[in-house]
Parts: structure tokens; sequence; C-alpha cells
């Protein structure tokens, strides 16, 4: 659906990015993840044809700098924070973006209903609130019922409750068929997609099934182990003497990072050493966690 | 031609223009600068002289002509940057509708609106006014001569906004533009200069790079105006261009309508819309 070849673009001297390519198949859902500042926007943007670049982005087939308005067409694009120009009623503003982009009138009322806005469509949309903002954004980014749809940052500003009608919704236009592509830089959504692509400092640092990113990126889960007081040293020292590492203690917690499947080796080890385990938790790694910890909070290595 | 779409951009572009307040004001400045009440009055009792409009005509366009300006300039200066710096640009530019296609709905959406005010505000004025003795030529020339000033300074204004980066840099810009034309190069100030050093010649490109001064010119000579209606300016051109003169503006003022307007577009369509 989106073919991105060999990208490039600049500011004066500054590469924002830099020979970039990914590919977005079809029905699949692709996460672009990066820290702030490491070309995410500047990548949507390119793909929605506002900035000028070297290199060729391509939607269906469609070259997005000769072909850019029929490539739209099979865009549905969800901003970072959705503005208006004109402080119209939320009915007025979805009549407009539905002209704008073709749609039949009476979708947009449909639209509406389904993103449980029908109520407010007499509210001016500056007075809306930031979740009630990104429902009415995915709704009117649906309208036409184009086959992809980017959004830019959708998570950001958005309340725990709305985190999780957002991971629901990406769901659910999974199910549909429809192509997705998601800019973030927070984590919580890189379970729910099937491909991932990791920006930093203009270039692609890693892309690939969130599974393969975790194996490069030697991700590790975090496993809480709670012993009795008197044997937590022991326990500490059958660890360590797995891991080859040293791990912290906490009174009666032992906290440690470890690549994913030594799990039961340490839990086996432990228990047939006669030691009782009195809590766990584990705390599986994200690609997310796995790039900052990569990059060191922002920083390209 | 996404049609449906430029039309939607047009009548938001216009409905928005209409309303503002900068625009209503205006409306009623011109609407009284047009209707004088003394005059209106002395004519209705006919104690004014035959050939009194053309006469009135000639004082409200050397009064209102710079004031024009003031409608398109700042108007077309805010009004691409704003929604770039707000962010709608970009949104409504991710639909199907081409570059070219949302720039010539905004543009055509202010013209009509600011063109509306002028016309509203003169025209209303002139009709209650002058009813009697109004013919369609004596006001034909001040329409369309500031119609066309109106679309040269639109022109203007939307290339400082394209250009621009922040609304209050556009804003101030076109405040400074609309000061230069009517104060540091108009003709009043220069002539008296260029007349004393005997260079009175040097007078032409400041008139020709001036389409507030073209306007003024252009009405001055199709109607029955005296050498002091016309000025040092009107004397200047009609030594070098004799009576051609006025084809000289009019093609001046074209020039900038359609050089603003190209500019502008050429400069949208290939700058980055961040």
């Amino acid at each position: 659906m989106l073919t991105v070849q060999n990208v490039t673009k600049t500011y004066g001297k500054f590469k924002a990015l830099d020979d970039v390519s990914f590919e977005v198949p079809q029905g699949q859902a692709v996460l672009l993840i990066g820290p702030n500042g490491a070309g995410k926007t500047t990548a949507i943007k390119s793909v929605l044809g506002l900035l000028t670049f070297r290199g060729s982005i391509k939607i269906d087939g469609l070259d997005i700098r000769t072909q850019g308005t029929h490539a739209r067409e099979k865009i549905g694009y969800v901003p970072q924070a959705l503005v208006f120009g004109y402080n119209t009623s939320v009915l007025e503003q979805a009549h407009f973006m539905a002209k704008l982009k073709g749609a039949p009138a009476d979708e947009v009322g449909e639209a509406l209903k389904r993103a449980a806005l029908w109520d407010f469509r007499q509210r001016k949309v500056n007075s809306l609130s930031h979740g009630m903002r990104q429902k009415l954004g995915i709704s009117l980014a649906l309208l036409k019922d184009p086959p992809f749809l980017i959004f830019d940052e959708p998570i950001n500003n958005v309340d725990l409750k709305g985190q999780l009608d957002f991971r629901n919704i990406v769901q659910d236009l999974s199910k549909q068929g429809k192509t997705l592509l998601i800019a973030t830089h927070l984590s919580g959504l890189s379970e729910i997609v099937g491909n991932a692509i990791v920006i930093a400092k203009g270039k692609i640092i890693a892309q690939g099934t969130p599974q393969e990113l975790l194996t490069k990126m030697n991700a590790a889960d975090t496993m809480y182990l709670r012993i009795t007081e008197e044997n937590v040293a022991k326990v500490a020292q059958i660890v360590q003497d797995i891991l080859g590492s040293k791990i912290s203690q906490n009174g009666e917690w032992l906290v440690f990072s470890l690549p994913p499947g030594m799990k039961s080796t340490i839990l086996e080890k432990v228990i047939l050493n006669g030691y009782k385990i009195k809590d766990l938790i584990v705390e599986p790694s994200t690609i997310e966690s796995s790039y900052v910890r990569l990059l060191g909070g922002g920083t390209a290595s | 031609m996404n049609g449906a779409a430029m039309y939607a951009i047009f009548v938001q572009s216009f409905k928005e223009t209409i309303r503002s307040k900068w625009l209503i004001m205006f409306a009623v400045v011109f609407f009284f600068l047009a209707f004088n009440l003394p005059l209106a009055t002395l004519a209705a009792f006919n104690f004014l002289p035959q050939g009194y409009l053309s006469q009135f005509i000639s004082t409200i366009i050397t009064v209102t002509f710079p004031l024009i300006p003031l409608l398109p300039l700042p108007l077309g200066a805010t009004s691409i940057v704003e929604e770039r710096e707000s962010g709608f640009l970009q949104y409504v530019l991710t639909t199907p509708i081409a570059r070219t296609q949302y720039l010539a709905a905004r543009i055509i959406g202010l013209y009509i609106a600011t063109t509306t005010i002028i016309v509203i505000g003169f025209g209303v004025a002139a009709i209650i006014a002058f009813r009697p003795s109004l013919s369609v030529l004596s006001v034909g020339y001040v329409v369309v001569a500031s119609l066309v000033l109106n679309a040269a300074m639109l022109g203007i204004g939307m290339l400082v906004s394209v250009l621009s980066r922040r609304r209050a840099t556009a804003l101030g810009a076109s405040i400074f533009i609309w000061f230069v034309f009517t104060t540091i190069s108009d003709s009043n100030v220069l002539a008296p200069i260029f007349t004393m050093a005997h260079q009175i010649i040097l007078l032409i490109p400041f008139i020709l790079l001036n389409p507030v001064e073209s306007a003024r010119l252009v009405v001055l000579a199709h109607g029955s105006y005296s050498v002091v209606d016309l000025g040092a300016s009107g004397m200047a051109m009609g030594s070098v261009f004799g009576s051609s003169f006025p084809i000289v503006l009019a093609i001046t003022m074209s020039l900038w309508v359609v050089i603003t307007f190209a500019a502008t577009f050429l400069i949208f369509m290939n700058q980055d819309i961040r």
C-alpha cells in the first residue's frame, strides 16, 4: 500500500530524513516509533505530500508528488492535535471535511453517530475535549472509507481510557482490513501491530515484527521476585550465577533483567533448591522500552 | 478538478471574511466617506453647481483610495499563514484537494468578500445620496479601478502570507507595505522634492510602482478633472506618455495583479507545508 524509497529531507544542512526506505503492506498495521525529533512527523508529512523531498513515495502505486490528489483519496489522516481554522459546529465541520473528501452528505451523520458525537453535533469544535477531538478526527478520517489510515502521535495527551479506546479502534480497523501507519513516541501500541519501524535522527535503525525487533534489540524482560528475608541473599546468588551479572535487592524483593525465555530456567532452579517464592511480577519488554534503552533515552548511538 | 471541495473552501473563506469585525468597520467607514450628508442635503435643494459630482468624486478618490488597501492587505497577509500556524492548512491539504484549487478558492472567497464591502460601502452611499444625478459612467471607472486596486493589494497580501512563518510578522509586513504605498512613496510627498531638483521625470517609476497612485490617476484621467486634481504625478505621466498615460497605468496595475498572484501560486505550490 505504501512504498517509501530512499527518501531524504533536508532543512538547510540538517537532515530530517536520511535515505529512509520502508514499506507498509496492504492490510497491515505498522508502528513508526522513535523519540521526539527522530523524523516521524517529517516522514508522515512527506507521505501526505506536504513536504518536498528527494526519493520516491508511492501510495497504492500512485506517486505522491505527481498524483497527489488521487493518492490522498486513499488516505485518512488523523493529526496529532486536531485544529479547525473556523470555529464552526461539529456538524458543520464534518460536512466541510466531507465535501473536501468527496464523501456523500449522509455519511456525515453515520460517522458522527459511530463516534458517539451525534449528541454533540451543535457544539463548537474548539470547545471539544482532547478525547472527543480525537474521536472526531478518526471519524472524519474514515469518511469515504479510505483503505489507508495514518495516525500522527494518536495517544499524546489522551487519558488512559482514551488510550484503551484507541487500541480497540486500531484493532477493529485492522480486522476490517485497513492499512494503518501509526507514528508514536509513547509505549503501549507495539502489541497490537504487525510490524514496527524504529527511527532515530532521521534514519531507520530497525524494522520488522515486534518479536524480531525485540530479538534484534536484545530486549530484556524485568522480573521482580519476592523471597523470604533469610533466603534473599542465597537466591540472589543462584540468579546471578545463571545470568552472569549482578542483580538488585530491595528488602525481600530481587529485581533483574533477563532475556525472554530465561524465566522458567530461573524459577525452576530456585524451586529445585528448596526456596519458596512469595510473589512474582514479570514486566515484559516492549519495542518502545527497548528502543529507549537502545537510544539512551532519546539519543541515537 | 475537485469542484465541490473548491466551493466548500470558497464558501468558508467568504463567510469567515465577511463576518470579520475589521471588514464590517470598513463598510461603515466607506459608507460615511461616500455619503457626505451636507453635500447630499445641498444637492437635494439644488444649491450645488452643475458637475459638482465629479468634483466630489475627485475628493472621495483622493481620500478613500489610500484606505482601500487596508482591507485586502491585512486580510490576505494573515489568511494562509494563520491557517499554517494553527495546523489547519496541513489538515486541509491532506484531503484530495490540490494546492492550486485550495489557493484559488481561498483567494476568490477573500476577493469577493472584500469587493462586497467596497461595493456596499460606496454603492449604497452613492445610491442614497446621488441617485438623481448618478450615471453609470460617472462611478464606473471608480468601481473598476477600486476593484483592480483591491485585487492588486490582495495579491501582495497573499504573497506576504505564503512567504511568512508567523501571523504577527505577516500582519506587520502588510501594514508596512500600506505605509510605503500611501506615505513614503506617495507622489504628494515626492513631487515637491523632484520639482525642486527639476527632475519631475523621476516621479514616473514611483507612480508606476504604486498601485494606489496608479488607480487614482486612472480614474481621474477618465473624468473631466482639472490639472489640480491630477496633481504633479498626473502632469509627469502626461509629459512622458501623453494622452495614453491611463493605458500605461492600467497595464502596470494589471501587471501588479498578475505578477503577485502568479508568484503566490508558484511559491505555494513548491513550498513545504510544515
